[in-house]
């Protein structure tokens, strides 16, 4: 198979090559046909359904073989998908979606809107971990015929109509699910759904092997036999995979990092290697504890923020991958929205300390301060260093603590006991959800809720509002008006927009596959 | 009444091994339980926080289900209970029943471990007598060299080396895995599709072992050559090759079991990172995966299958060494 594959890539190098690297129709330039390895860096996934779980294998995976109401493009807006149109009230209340015709599930039986509504009422309300907060704005849901699926909701909710794609909102066989134990149900494992693709073979630790839907509901599509998942927990051996052209495309794990070494190893061996924006939106950020007696003197972060150099973190440390972010949402509110700023001035962060009663003492500091850093995330570490180095300037002595990853959320995000932390929390694809990381009642609420203790009653009131906006214009003034204060109060140090890497061989098109880079790979064909 | 007596000693024998191990095998649960929960973090919020996030109520749910919410000893005591009937419970990160993950797992790990330790056993053996026979030799110094570099080289940093030059740089094996995606020839074909698989991961767990055996027989040999018995059997004028086969070997080669077997815990370690360099489908990655997720009665559960075949590998060792020396003898004079 690897010598085949190799002179077949040899042969497709030499032939000038379309990549394109956004979302695209392949009709245009590909032909249908061959086979496509996917390489996942992620732990093997025990079931298939991803309606109840959030696991990002089961996503990966599942979103070639469920689809959903609608999936995003490659910007972020939501397109027809099981639904081929939709109408929405101008009180935002009622959402009308007209269900495209003819959608066969994968043993022949039609899909109707009775699916949709069992999977809302009986599988992502109560079983998704987040089916009850994305979705309890939901009043009632009916189904006047089998193409149409309305829902009523008990107050406008703007996020809505971005939480219906196959991440948040898949569509369950109601023939297969109804009146069964869901999550001992075999098609957990042997999944039935509406997507491009059906589940062919699962050798279990090796790979998963899917196989064309031949009565997929869009015509022409999808353009691949078969899509392969080979899953990779190690980057060396994903590396390794690539090199010897055993898969053709690594959609996660692809560390920053490791982007210049790809580039100059594979590049001239016929592989794309990109970053890209990733949908979700993590923002790398500093935490502050604000029930630290230290940190919770605004002077302090003060003088803190004005001495981290984002710029240098962006081009050292994640190697020109992402973006400088000035606030939680930079990707929705540009950071030259955010109304304050906190350029780096060692000058005026000694001045701050010294005029809060903070001097320096015979050894030249003030204080000292703990930063955690979970060993999960390569730059962390040398973030935190970077770090030591520049508070320092102000007298402030860091000491690094390290961690794993569940040591580090359960002190930043439950115990709360820590000062300073490292970590990246994502409140995408839509604004709403960066209330969880900033509402009062969110205090010490489980992973990437409100670990600094954050309170500030207007901000709560804010993001109340903000959600039920549906106007686009108003919406956007209201987070402005969030992002402004959250600044001003500075429980949280944002550093940049994590971007992620990826890499794909040249002889396809169409990767990486839409907006999230988890949905179906339906348009990705062999290029000519 | 004699042999009464000598079946009576041997059932207390047994008993008291027996009650040592169930002792050994509490003691390493007790241990990881009171451990595993001194870490910071638990399995639901390492699950949480790895998938982007769950709400309150989710986790209050899960917490609730998988009895975390109680205190520490009710939860270790309701774990020894269904450990007393042989369930191992079920992992919270992998969501499945933990004996179910094993089943899926340990025949990798099992064929990798046991292809490797037979393989590099009789490579090892077979070196050491050379060189035992050859002693002096360029051969026998070339092959003394070589030993020690097998046994300094990290198993992580060879696997990358091996991996690199003949499947990457040369694509003569497959990079990982132990199945390629497109097989035929039937089952023959499958067959010989794992074997080729096989071949790097079991060398590059083998190699040490290889090493250790190769010193080991090389000494032990030489050493069997200087005995008297020796000297006499050469004296009545037998054939070098009928000294070496018929006597030395037979008793230079007992310790091979015993560093076969214990050779055998080092190897099970090995194993673990093997299998992650390799992408093998064992027990190997689930470790680190039970420990980083605070997956309890999944890293109870792999220590207490490490230990168990340690244990069994070990007595195997004693009952095969008792059987082919007669000064071990269960019951002998040499007791």
């Amino acid at each position: 198979m690897e010598m085949n594959r190799r002179t077949l890539l040899s042969m497709l190098a030499a032939l000038p090559a379309a990549n394109l690297i956004s979302f695209s129709s392949a009709s245009a330039a590909g032909v249908d046909g061959g086979n496509l390895v996917v390489g996942l860096r992620t732990s093997e996934p025990r079931h298939l359904n991803p309606a109840v779980t959030t696991v990002g294998g089961v996503q990966l995976i599942g979103a070639n073989i469920y689809s959903a109401l609608t999936r995003f493009d490659a910007n972020g807006t939501p397109i027809p998908d099981l639904a081929q149109s939709w109408d929405i009230s101008t009180d935002g209340l009622t959402y009308t979606f007209h269900l495209a015709p003819n959608v066969k599930w994968h043993d022949g039986k039609p899909f109707t809107s009775a699916d949709v509504k069992f999977s809302f009422e009986e599988v992502l309300l109560p079983l998704h971990p987040v089916g009850k907060v994305n979705f309890s704005a939901i009043d009632t849901i009916t189904t006047p015929d089998d193409n149409t699926v309305v829902f009523r909701l008990k107050y406008a909710y703007a996020p809505f109509i971005s939480l219906l794609e196959v991440r948040h909102a898949t569509i369950l066989p109601e023939h297969i699910y109804q009146g069964t134990d869901i999550m001992q149900n075999p098609a957990n494992t042997q999944p039935i759904g509406t997507g491009p693709f059906k589940l062919a073979e699962w050798s279990k630790g090796n790979f998963l092997r899917l196989s064309r839907n031949e009565n997929y509901f869009k015509p022409g599509k999808p353009h691949l036999d078969e899509l392969v998942f080979v899953i990779i927990p190690d980057t060396n051996t994903m590396v390794a995979a690539m090199e010897a052209n055993q898969i053709d495309f690594a959609p996660l794990g692809v560390s920053f990092d490791l982007v210049d070494t790809l580039k100059e190893r594979l590049g001239p061996e016929g592989w794309v290697i990109g970053t890209a924006a990733y949908l979700f939106r993590g923002t790398g950020s500093i935490l502050m504890n604000l029930d630290d007696p230290i940190l919770s003197k605004l002077p302090v972060r003060q003088a803190i923020a004005s001495l981290i150099r984002k710029d240098e973190i962006l081009s050292t440390v994640r190697k020109g991958v992402g973006k400088i972010a000035d606030n939680p949402i930079s990707w929705y509110i540009p950071n030259t929205e955010t109304g304050v700023s906190y350029s780096v001035d060692a000058a005026k962060a000694n001045a701050l300390l010294d005029a809060g009663g903070l001097p320096k003492k015979n050894d030249g500091f003030r204080f000292s301060l703990s930063i955690v850093v979970s060993t999960g995330w390569a730059e962390y570490e040398p973030i935190a260093s970077l770090a030591r180095d520049w508070l320092r300037e102000a007298g402030i002595n860091l000491e690094i603590q390290k961690m794993d990853e569940a040591a580090a959320i359960d002190k930043m995000f439950t115990a709360r006991s820590f000062q300073l932390g490292l970590c990246n929390p994502s409140f995408g694809p839509d604004p709403a959800i960066m209330a969880k990381g900033f509402t009062s009642d969110a205090i010490g609420k489980g992973a990437y809720t409100n670990g600094m203790g954050y309170k500030n009653p207007t901000v709560d009131a804010l993001f109340a509002e903000g959600v039920r906006q549906v106007a686009p214009q108003e919406r956007h003034k209201t987070y402005q008006k969030i992002v402004r204060t959250v600044m001003t109060d500075l429980p949280v140090i944002p550093l940049y927009e994590d971007d992620f890497a990826y890499a794909y061989r040249k002889a396809f098109i169409g990767l990486p596959p839409g907006g999230t880079h988890r949905d179906s790979y339906e348009d990705v064909a062999k290029a000519v | 009444m004699l042999k009464r007596q000598a079946l009576l000693r041997l059932a207390i024998a047994f008993l008291r091994r027996a009650l040592s191990v169930v002792g050994l095998l509490w003691a390493i649960v007790t241990l990881s339980f009171l451990l595993i929960h001194l870490a910071p973090g638990d399995p639901i919020s390492s699950f949480v926080g790895e998938n982007g996030g769950a709400s309150p109520e989710f986790i209050a749910k899960m917490r609730l289900e998988y009895g975390l919410d109680q205190p520490l000893i009710v939860q270790y005591g309701h774990y020894l209970a269904k450990l007393a009937v042989g369930d191992l419970g079920y992992s919270i990160r992998f969501q499945m029943p933990v004996w179910d993950l094993f089943a899926e797992r340990l025949p990798g790990t099992l064929l990798l471990l046991l292809s490797s330790i037979i393989v590099f056993s009789i490579v090892g053996t077979l070196a050491g007598i050379y060189s035992a026979v050859n002693e002096g030799s360029v051969v026998d110094t070339l092959l003394r060299l070589f030993v020690v570099l097998c046994f300094s080289l990290p198993v992580f940093w060879l696997a990358q080396l091996l991996i690199y030059g003949l499947a990457v740089k040369v694509a003569v094996f497959p990079v990982m895995g132990m199945r390629s995606l497109f097989v035929s020839g039937g089952v023959l074909g499958r067959f010989l599709d794992v074997a080729w698989h096989l071949i790097l991961p079991a060398t590059v767990l083998g190699t040490w072992h290889m090493a250790v055996t190769q010193r080991f027989v090389r000494t032990s040999l030489l050493q069997v050559l200087q005995e008297d018995y020796i000297r006499t059997a050469r004296a009545k004028g037998l054939t070098n090759r009928r000294v070496l086969y018929h006597h030395a070997l037979r008793n230079a080669l007992l310790p091979v079991i015993t560093i076969t077997g214990i050779s055998f815990g080092t190897m099970l370690t090995g194993a673990t990172l093997t299998e992650i360099v390799f992408n093998w489908p064992g027990l190997g990655r689930l470790i680190l995966d039970a420990v980083l997720g605070r997956d309890r009665p999944l890293l109870i559960g792999l220590l207490l299958i490490s230990s168990v075949l340690t244990i069994v590998v070990d007595a195997l060792t004693s009952v095969v060494q008792s059987l082919l020396d007669p000064r071990t003898r269960i019951g002998g004079t040499a007791g």
